[in-house]
């Protein structure tokens, strides 16, 4: 079963959420989360675009400055809340993984 | 080197929303030397370039409509994030853009499937399923009427060729719709599955649905050839005003598109003058039709006034003339084949015989409709839906008599027989049951058991 939107986030959202903790620019996001994973992970600049329309609908974050085509953009506390959720989840997993392999992690 | 101006069109193959395989293509085109530079509803059109490797992407932009005058700040904005990356933008039809790059490993425009497919779906539902929905509902009007006017008029529903090729063709395009929205509900809940694990499902172009569909329009075409001359020319104006209406609406939505208009305006106009034309050319055929009628391709022989009006005199072939049946000395009269259609379930002829002027007293008109029912199936459904056309009236209590009564078939040599009641009358109009053939006529006297047996003879065989 597909999951319901945004109750989980892959981790290009969660990234383009993170940046967002501080105002940014929506063009500027393309290369902060290079910059943040060490390159680890990218975000396509339609991917980028769709996510942060989806967003914006989803009340996650705002559109705090508008200048023709230039936008930047800022989390909200729906936003931060949702990525919240995702930590809490990323670090069960992690907590579980620890629990079956003790020091092995 | 090709020439500068030389372009290169091909017929538009691929479902909207197919960019995987309209990708590859493009990308392969570009390998020949050709670049996409304009997509349209019919065709796509290539520059020429020199043959390279390019990377092409495909996306949408759910809220574009083609009656945008250009694109709006958020899909330039869309534009300018692409660039950013080295995606140049070739070409944008309605909510679809084309971009290349010519770098070897480009970041792609697309990188996560969960947005991916919920793009695809958000495109779909603004634009693709509210089409989708109302062709569903102009085919479900379609097959309902049809059905009601071959429930009432099962005759001339099924011996009228363009009546009956446009059952199946709206159930076709019926089962098409019901097709593609369902494809369409099934790819968005495989996709987003597919999509939690990485991987993008694309939509996929169904070739067969489109062949189907265009054969079906070739074979309605066709058809339309196999009309009588009148009919035929009918529906070749019928066609040609179909197709000048659509081109009209196009060029008026391009004119707006240039001069500015905003996307409501456009489409409120857009709209407005396929609907004013429609109903102007509707409104001139009619007038027409009515002034001049339409031309059956036959041929009068004479004319005659009669209390104003002016007759035409025809003198065609007929099974049974009035002449078979008794003496019309040098009497002048109009012999009609009215109608005459035919499909391979039916075949129907109506004639008329009237008497214009001289003679004997006691010259009387007759007229007969001959049935042919070449599928033996359809028989008793045929002989039930004449019989039905008479029904009795019911009203305040009072029952207005219409309907038909068996009568001796043996003096008609027939499978059955049967003769009109008619209010507090028994007229001369019988309906005749042949093995193949059912006759409905009507004599304008009461005709003799040798006149029956006459006519019975003509009519069996002729």
């Amino acid at each position: 079963m597909p999951r319901e939107k945004f109750r989980t986030l892959t981790e290009q959202m969660f990234y383009v959420l993170l940046c967002l903790k501080t105002e940014c620019y929506g063009l500027d996001i393309l290369d902060r989360i290079p910059a943040m994973t060490g390159g680890r992970v990218t975000v396509g600049s339609g991917t980028l675009y769709n996510l942060l329309e989806q967003f914006l609908d989803a009340g996650m974050i705002v559109e705090t400055k508008v200048e023709g085509r230039k936008r930047t953009y800022l989390l909200t506390v729906r936003g931060r809340q949702m990525l919240d959720a995702e930590y809490a989840r990323i670090v069960a997993q992690a907590q579980d993984y620890r629990t079956v392999f003790g020091e092995e992690a | 080197m090709k020439e500068r101006n030389d372009r290169k069109r091909q017929i538009t193959r691929f479902s909207f929303y197919d960019q995987t395989a309209m990708q590859r293509h493009f990308e392969k085109m570009a390998t020949e030397g050709w670049l996409i530079e304009k997509i349209s509803t019919y065709f796509y059109q290539y520059r020429p370039i020199e043959p390279q490797k390019l990377h092409i992407t495909v996306t949408y932009f759910p809220d574009a409509s083609e009656f945008d005058p250009r694109p709006s700040d958020r899909q330039q904005m869309m534009e300018d994030f692409a660039a950013r990356d080295g995606w140049k933008l070739l070409t944008s039809f309605g909510q679809m853009q084309v971009f290349c790059s010519d770098a070897e490993d480009p970041r792609p425009i697309e990188t996560d499937s969960v947005t991916q497919v919920e793009t695809i779906w958000r495109a779909l539902k603004k634009n693709l399923f509210p089409a989708h929905l109302m062709l569903l509902a102009l085919s479900l009007y379609q097959l309902i009427f049809n059905g009601y006017r071959a429930y009432q008029d099962t005759v001339d529903f099924l011996s009228a060729p363009y009546l009956l090729a446009a059952f199946p063709v709206w159930l076709l395009i019926l089962f098409a719709e019901i097709h593609e929205l369902i494809a369409c509900l099934r790819w968005h809940r495989k996709a987003k599955t597919a999509a939690e694990n990485g991987v993008f499902l694309p939509v996929k172009t169904n070739r067969t649905i489109s062949f189907a569909l265009i054969l079906t329009c070739v074979f309605v075409w066709l058809s339309t050839i196999l009309l009588p001359a009148g009919t035929r020319t009918f529906a070749l104006v019928w066609m040609i005003v179909v197709i000048g209406v659509i081109l009209i609406g196009r060029i008026v939505k391009q004119a707006l598109k240039k001069v500015g208009a905003s996307r409501g305006m456009n489409y409120a106009a857009t709209v407005a003058v396929t609907v004013l034309l429609t109903f102007a050319f509707l409104g001139g055929m009619t007038f027409y039709i009515v002034r001049f009628g339409i031309s059956d391709g036959r041929t009068p022989v004479g004319s005659y006034e009669l209390n104003g009006w002016t007759f035409e005199i025809y003198d065609e072939q007929m099974p049974l003339y009035v002449e078979d049946l008794m003496d019309i000395g040098d009497s002048k009269w109009s012999r009609e084949h009215n109608v005459s259609q035919e499909t391979f379930l039916l075949s129907k002829s109506e004639y008329r015989q009237n008497h214009v002027q001289g003679g004997p007293e006691g010259l009387e008109d007759l007229e007969y409709t001959i049935i042919d029912v070449k599928c033996p199936a359809l028989y008793e459904v045929v002989k039930q839906s004449l019989l039905n056309e008479r029904q009795d009236e019911v009203s305040d209590g009072y029952t207005f008599i219409n309907h038909y009564k068996p009568i001796d078939a043996a003096a008609w040599d027939a499978t059955g027989a049967y003769q009109l009641h008619w209010s507090d009358s028994i007229l001369n109009t019988y309906l005749i049951c042949w093995e193949n053939r059912i006759v409905e006529i009507k004599f304008y006297w009461e005709p003799t058991p040798e006149q029956i047996s006459i006519a019975a003879t003509k009519l069996k065989t002729e």
